[in-house]
């Protein structure tokens, strides 16, 4: 079979006689039989071109020429387009999802930006979470010594189970607006400054909370205390 | 990213090669009369493809590019192909019809093998047929699968059966293997 095959080619391309008179009109046009070679060229033509060309020497010469310009073209796209054409599509795949590079990459940040934020909500929560467990366990005792309204002095005190390194003091109107917010202190008493005295003028009571810092950058809570301001 | 010199010798050997495939189409059709320089049509095609290989970032498709600057000077010498032979053959064939009767454009001599064996191919089935007339013009199994958009093994099938069939056929027109 194979020396039949190579000898039916051998045949078919024998060479055509030299043309003793040009009449062209029937065959195909350069841009057709250029054409032929494309995969959206539509079958009849292409049929109609490889029956014309086997039988028209001419065209069947210009038919040559082109196949072997595609080879070319074949060529150099492999070569020298192909690369630079594919590198910023390069594809990856990641568990059988075949994304281009860029769009791997970005879901990739994304993923890891969600995860982050995750993780800090999370953690901040768990944090949140230990220090009220923290703050309840304590045993915070805490004091006042009121003299109101005159001469209006008042100052709380605290004692802790297990002490802390330092303590701010936060005093809250009768609505629970905070007023004053002391700075940090290690002592285990203070006295409200004249400033918060004069806000509380009005107040029939005022609410007080104590912070302590411990050395574990932690803060536990005490209990809110309500302390009635009554004419003495 | 290929280096320039790398890409430099690259582009020579694949130009190398067509320019090797052109010459033997030159002397074959004897194209070198209708005015076809095999090396003409090559610096052409260099010229213009070597300017956008080099320097890739003008061309923003280089693929789509290199195909239609090789489509383009080929056609172009096709065309000019076309016209030198209708002037060249027009005045030859002149002097012909004053001598002899007027022959038919471009046919082999009547009754040779090969007139016989394209009609044979003619009596195959069409799917057959077509397959088996572009392995007739040389073409590879992997060209006409492109060609036609056939797999390779739908391709390699219709050509061994249409192969087959015309073997039959040309048996029965009175051809025997071994004079083929």
């Amino acid at each position: 079979m194979k020396r039949f095959e190579k000898r039916l080619q051998e045949l078919a391309r024998t060479d055509p006689e030299l043309p003793n008179h040009v009449d062209r009109e029937n065959c195909p046009s350069p841009e057709d039989l250029s054409f032929s070679f494309e995969p959206d060229c539509p079958p009849e033509l292409k049929i109609s071109i490889i029956n014309h060309v086997s039988g028209c020497p001419a065209c069947r010469r210009e038919f040559e020429l082109l196949r072997g310009s595609r080879q070319l073209i074949r060529r150099l796209e492999e070569k020298f387009a192909s690369p630079k054409s594919s590198s910023p599509d390069r594809r990856i795949s990641f568990f059988g999802l075949v994304l281009p590079w860029w769009k791997m990459a970005s879901a990739f940040v994304t993923l890891l930006a969600v995860i982050s934020l995750l993780y800090l909500g999370f953690s901040h929560l768990n944090s949140l979470k230990e220090e009220r467990k923290i703050a309840a366990a304590e045993q915070v005792i805490l004091y006042e010594e009121v003299s109101w309204p005159q001469p209006a002095a008042i100052k709380l005190g605290w004692k802790s189970a297990r002490g802390g390194l330092f303590y701010r003091v936060e005093v809250y109107d009768q609505n629970m607006y905070l007023l004053w917010q002391s700075p940090l202190i290690s002592e285990n008493r203070m006295e409200l400054p004249g400033s918060v005295l004069d806000s509380l003028k009005d107040y029939q009571h005022f609410f007080w909370q104590l912070l302590i810092f411990s050395g574990e950058n932690k803060v536990m809570e005490s209990e809110v205390r309500k302390v009635r301001l009554v004419s003495q | 990213m290929l280096s320039r010199q790398r890409k430099e010798r690259e582009f020579q050997k694949i130009l190398d090669d067509f320019s090797v495939l052109i010459r033997s189409l030159v002397l074959r059709y004897r194209l070198d009369r209708l005015g076809l320089d095999a090396e003409d049509l090559i610096q052409e095609i260099r010229l213009r493809l070597w300017k956008i290989i080099d320097d890739e970032k003008n061309i923003h498709n280089p693929a789509s590019y290199i195909k239609k600057v090789v489509e383009s000077a080929v056609i172009d010498q096709i065309r000019k192909i076309r016209r030198e032979e209708e002037v060249v053959i027009s005045e030859k064939q002149k002097l012909i019809s004053e001598l002899e009767p007027r022959a038919s454009h471009y046919a082999d001599p009547p009754g040779s093998i090969k007139d016989y064996l394209l009609k044979a191919a003619d009596n195959l089935m069409d799917s057959r047929k077509t397959v088996v007339k572009l392995y007739l013009l040389n073409m590879s199994l992997p060209e006409i699968s492109a060609y036609l958009n056939y797999s390779p093994a739908k391709t390699r099938n219709l050509l061994y059966r249409g192969l087959a069939d015309l073997k039959a056929i040309l048996r029965d027109m009175g051809f025997k293997h071994e004079k083929i």
